[in-house]
């Protein structure tokens, strides 16, 4: 093993990350205090965990890696997802909160029927399930690389100790850390992005000495790179961009993992205020993040892209470099957090009691949400140490995601809106989605370009108002809806 | 003239029920001083940024 300043201050963080996991666990006293922190998070809280969670690997490591690739147009992943956050705050929020529910898949119960709820906590358990693992193997990931350690076992120590943070306070471990998460990141990241441009960039031999972007496209020109494309935040063309907003839109409204902070909120205007500030928050990183994926790519610090951000972290100042290190470990922790939260809240909640155990009383409830925080994460945790070509199969979860969207929009705004094309539409997404994905049986993508977000999006859409245009409204219908929902249609 | 609230429209019902509550206020103590240091902190980062462009 490499002991490294950059390691010290990532063990010295992790340490103390689980402490403050442990610390809110006084904060617990029933069931709802670790779903929905009591419902009296503040501001504070809402809008630092929903930046937290959104921030994830993809924000950080994945856009170094895109402008290692491509260039600075990057920089539209945050604004798209911004603008996500921003349409979930106005448009949505209020309504989940003002409805008391826990899970995203429980608003569809009240906005639909029994199915429709049924089949949207069993996809998202599934999908969540999934996604937690890949999010633990990326973690694992950038702790192997910092550290040196076997990537299966960093997997593995990673998730177990998730677990352990996450059965102390729930939502409350997640509310506590986050805080510390954004003061890590939000520090962390720009002091590295700024001791890379104004210190590193021009002791590059190509760079001509000058520091900040025109050394940087110096070198790039030097490297035989078209330094002006690089640059430009155009770099990736319209549709990707496109892809980017349209997946920010499609994917958090009903992310069960990045939104249910807000069920979380003291009250509806924090609940609804709160994603607005966390867009406001996520904005500039990949202008951080993909400043330093270049730079490793302009100084040839390494031939993988996906190695970009921790390989400019640790070949810049070790204490710089380490407090990076730990921002982008606090991002990937707080993902990994939000998204085995969120998938024990619908299986212990939706899945477990209100379906198979309905009847049974909060101590019940608190006792199976900590159960299978327990069952998820440390299956999880060896699931990331023993499979990590599942990787790709992410694809499960932004289809579900799409589709939720879909359905909750619709159920929001639209009278006709019928359970079944709720339930249909959530079940052609995720058909559609893995011939999409698995090129089933034809090169979809070939012909369409969408990303698959947008594509599960698209035939949700449509299926969604063709069955509510034809799907006549019965007596059964009306009886399978709640007394409230009934009334107003 | 002020529109006359219709009390079945299911907008109508979650969103004007709870506005007669007392509890809506948006910020407490805590949230204060996030909301300085947060402030800090995203001054700082334009800063960096801007001084390193």
């Amino acid at each position: 093993m490499i002991i490294s300043t950059q390691l010290i201050i990532l063990i010295v963080y992790f340490v103390f990350i689980i402490f403050l996991g442990i610390v809110a666990m006084k904060k617990v006293k029933g069931s709802e205090d670790l779903l929905v922190a009591g419902r009296s998070l503040g501001m504070m809280f809402v809008s630092v965990s929903i930046a937290a969670e959104y921030m994830g690997g993809l924000g950080t490591i994945g856009t170094a890696e895109v402008a290692f690739n491509q260039g600075m147009g990057v920089i539209w992943y945050h604004i798209a997802s911004a603008c996500g956050l921003m349409l979930f705050g106005f448009g949505f929020a209020h309504y989940y909160r003002k409805y008391n529910v826990i899970t995203v898949p429980e608003y569809l119960y009240y906005l639909y029927d029994i199915k429709t709820w049924k089949v949207a906590s069993v996809l998202n358990v599934v999908g969540y399930w999934l996604f937690t693992i890949i999010q633990m193997t990326a973690m694992g990931s950038l702790v192997a690389s910092v550290t040196g350690f076997d990537l299966r076992w960093s997997a593995l120590i990673c998730g177990i100790a998730m677990t352990i943070y996450l059965l102390a306070a729930g939502m409350w471990s997640v509310a506590f850390t986050s805080v510390a998460f954004i003061v890590t990141i939000g520090i962390g990241i720009p002091l590295a992005f700024w001791w890379v441009m104004v210190r590193e960039v021009p002791l590059m031999v190509n760079s001509g000495g000058i520091a900040g972007f025109a050394g940087l496209a110096n070198a790039l020109l030097a490297s035989g790179l078209d330094a002006k494309h690089m640059l430009s935040p155009f770099s990736l063309g319209f549709m990707v961009i496109l892809g980017y907003f349209l997946g920010g839109v499609l994917g958090i409204p009903a992310a069960q993992a990045t939104i249910n902070f807000s069920f979380g909120a003291r009250n509806w205007k924090v609940a609804r205020l709160a994603p607005i500030l966390a867009a406001i928050l996520i904005l500039p990183l990949s202008i951080w993040t993909g400043s330093m994926g270049l730079f490793a790519r302009a100084a040839g610090l390494t031939a993988n892209p996906k190695l970009a951000l921790g390989a400019t972290l640790m070949n810049i100042n070790p204490i710089i470099g380490g407090i990076g290190i730990a921002g982008i470990f606090a991002a990937l922790v707080s993902t990994v957090a939000g998204i085995l939260f969120g998938c024990s809240s619908i299986m212990a909640k939706d899945v477990w009691q209100r379906w198979l155990h309905p009847g049974t009383d909060d101590k019940y409830l608190a006792k199976w949400t900590r159960l299978w925080i327990l069952i998820i994460g440390v299956s999880s945790a060896f699931g990331a140490m023993t499979l990590p070509k599942i990787l790709h199969q992410a694809y499960f979860v932004y289809s579900i995601r799409s589709a939720l969207m879909i359905c909750v929009a619709f159920g929001l705004w639209w009278k006709a809106a019928h359970p079944n094309a709720a339930f249909w539409s959530m079940v052609v997404a995720l058909v559609g989605g893995t011939m999409y994905q698995f090129n089933i049986p034809i090169d979809f993508k070939a012909f369409f370009h969408l990303h698959i977000a947008v594509w599960c999006g698209l035939l949700s859409f449509i299926t969604f108002i063709i069955i509510s245009l034809f799907s006549k409204w019965t007596s059964q219908t009306a009886s399978e809806l709640p007394p409230m929902v009934h009334n107003s249609r | 003239m002020k529109k006359k609230i219709d009390e079945n429209n299911l907008y109508n019902e979650i969103t004007i029920a709870d506005l007669e509550t007392k509890d809506l206020a948006l910020l407490d103590k805590s949230d204060k001083v996030f909301m300085i240091t947060y402030l800090l902190i995203f001054i700082f980062g334009i800063i960096l940024t801007v001084v390193s462009i």
